[in-house]
């Protein structure tokens, strides 16, 4: 793994405990006295491969000049939009910042990052490749004097502390685990003690808490936490040792941020809870890997725990301290958020309205005819790349090859002229689903060729006949071009089971 | 403060090397590891360690083994 990082202070002590914390990792380190150069020179750059590009600068505030600071930011913008790597963008005070007129230029920092630095801010968190490292929350963690070395920062452009410099290795080295690793789609909670403090069972419902009171706020707070993760994408489920009946009482009669209805999943009952657990990864086909598990009780956490170590299996904890902590913790980040991961709830209750339908009817051409379900076909269509290359990595099941492409890679093969690259979205009676799939195929316009690069489908639009006439309407339409299907890159990985029997069953057929 | 040879022997062989070793006579020239970037990382360990703080320009002047026992023991 390539990593490029460009920096106004030394950073050769960080890199070397990162060479040592992370495996097959290589820096390439730009020491600089002008970021603002050094990025634009990095945009010109265009054959660089590198997976991330840390940018660090401890004197963006040193120059006073507010413009200096948001042409910065504008630099990265820009070089975000052209480059495949990943940007890791850590902002901090200057350690020269506290020498001089430190209220004046506290207000302004403020006064920066809160009016000036929003829009361009918020620009930047949309991009999908920018990834702010906040520095500064380590060092208010760590207290000023022993994050900064004034010394050695004046004297050799080392600024940092031995803390200083631990603190930033295991942010640094967080995140970049955090963007290589997969996903957390699903958060599971237990009741009693983790949604609101006190047993149901033994307490009774007026002894119940989730609510601003002492007994309450943690509850109280972290159900509002979870309504926000809801917003952002998550599915809660709760698994709890109990009567179902009288969890449902609790929701039924508290006034409590969550509803009943915001969990996807109930398991309620007085079975294990890796038994439960079981059962989701089959209900939501999801894989275990994607779960969050969230217990106050140490015994659950650790069966759990040794059941599937793959889980982020998360203690509730009882100060609010260490709520604080928990809630800050990466897995509980998206490393963007779509348009289309924002309704993921909703398409989840369709989906369970489907199976609904599907239990109640016995024939299953009876079924797919009753969804009514429309497709709807693009040929490069440039406005949901995003959401293109977000299948290209997330989806397992029916994939091809799990060749992996970034929306700028998809966007560059369109204006070649050399690709088609087909989306399907698709909707029924019971709601839209998005896109959900692609078909990219290469051109060779001389020989009158075409070659299928990949064939992808969400697995949430398999088991309904659709991958058949989505790659009828492909093959037809190549025909109709004047183009012959030749090659099919296809290849067996651990996880594309239903690809593998599309392929054989049904492609290999058609070529 | 009072500083030992032996705890000095210690840290130098984190921030040099494992096979470094040095006396009271040992000079930066006598260790090869010893270049600008880990003389920033002894002060870094040598702060820990003692809990102290060092001056700009004591830093400069830590040089050798006797300088640095010599700036040490006269906090």
């Amino acid at each position: 793994m390539k990593v490029k990082v460009i920096s106004d202070v030394s950073l050769q002590l960080i890199l070397i405990n990162l060479t040592k914390s992370i495996e097959n990792i290589n820096f390439d380190f730009e020491y600089t006295e002008n970021v603002l150069i050094s990025i634009k020179k990095l945009t010109l750059d265009n054959y660089n491969n590198y997976e991330f590009v840390w940018i660090h600068s401890d004197n963006i505030f040193h120059k006073n000049e507010i413009d200096y600071q948001l042409e910065i930011l504008e630099a990265i913008y820009e070089y975000s939009n052209q480059s495949l790597s990943k940007i890791l963008l850590s902002n901090t005070f200057s350690s020269n910042f506290l020498n001089s007129e430190v209220k004046k230029q506290i207000n302004e920092f403020v006064d920066f990052w809160s009016n000036y630095g929003f829009e361009k801010r918020s620009k930047l968190l949309n991009s999908k490749n920018i990834y702010f490292v906040d520095i500064l929350k380590l060092i208010f963690e760590i207290g000023l004097f022993n994050f900064y070395e004034y010394n050695l920062g004046h004297l050799y452009q080392m600024p940092y502390t031995k803390a200083g410099i631990e603190a930033i290795s295991k942010k640094i080295e967080d995140t970049i685990r955090f963007l290589k690793g997969e996903e957390k789609k699903v958060i599971i909670v237990d009741s009693d003690n983790t949604l609101w403090n006190g047993i149901v069972g033994e307490d009774g419902i007026e002894n119940i808490y989730c609510d601003r009171t002492e007994k309450g706020i943690i509850h109280f707070e972290f159900q509002k936490f979870l309504k926000q993760k809801l917003q952002d994408g998550f599915l809660l489920c709760i698994s709890s040792k109990n009567n179902f009946q009288d969890v449902k009482e609790v929701f039924d009669k508290k006034n409590m941020p969550l509803k009943f209805d915001d969990f996807i999943k109930l398991k309620i009952d007085w079975r294990n809870k890796n038994e439960h657990i079981k059962e989701l990864a089959q209900e939501l086909n999801l894989g275990t890997g994607s779960f969050i598990f969230i217990d106050d009780s140490e015994f659950e956490v650790n069966l759990v725990k040794s059941h599937y170590p793959e889980i982020s299996v998360v203690k509730f904890p009882k100060l609010y301290k260490e709520f604080i902590q928990l809630i800050d913790r990466n897995e509980f980040k998206k490393k963007f958020i779509l348009e289309e991961d924002k309704n993921k709830f909703q398409q989840y209750v369709s989906e369970l309205r489907r199976e609904e339908l599907q239990q109640s009817i016995e024939d299953f051409d009876e079924y797919i005819k009753l969804l009514n379900i429309k497709m709807d076909i693009k040929i490069n269509d440039i406005t949901h790349l995003d959401r293109l290359s977000q299948l290209t990595e997330k989806t397992n099941q029916f994939n091809f090859n799990k060749v992996k492409f970034s929306a700028l890679e998809l966007k560059r093969m369109i204006e070649s002229g050399d690709w088609l690259i087909y989306s399907l979205s698709i909707s029924d009676i019971y709601g839209d689903y998005g896109i959900v799939g692609l078909i990219l195929i290469e051109i060779l316009h001389n020989e009158k060729k075409a070659i299928l690069e990949n064939y992808i489908l969400s697995c949430r639009a398999l088991g309904r006949k659709i991958e058949y006439e989505f790659f009828d309407f492909v093959i037809n339409d190549l025909y109709s071009k004047g183009y012959k299907l030749t090659e099919i890159k296809f290849k067996e990985t651990e996880k594309n089971k239903p690809a593998q029997t599309f392929y054989i069953n049904y492609v290999r057929s058609k070529i | 403060m009072k500083v030992e040879l032996r705890d000095l022997a210690e840290i130098f062989k984190k921030v040099m090397g494992e096979d470094t070793v040095i006396t009271e006579e040992t000079k930066r020239e006598d260790v090869k590891n010893w270049d600008s970037l880990n003389h920033l990382n002894l002060i870094l360990e040598l702060k820990d360690f003692y809990k102290i703080e060092f001056t700009p320009e004591e830093i400069a002047k830590m040089n050798s083994i006797k300088q640095i026992i010599k700036i040490i023991r006269e906090k």
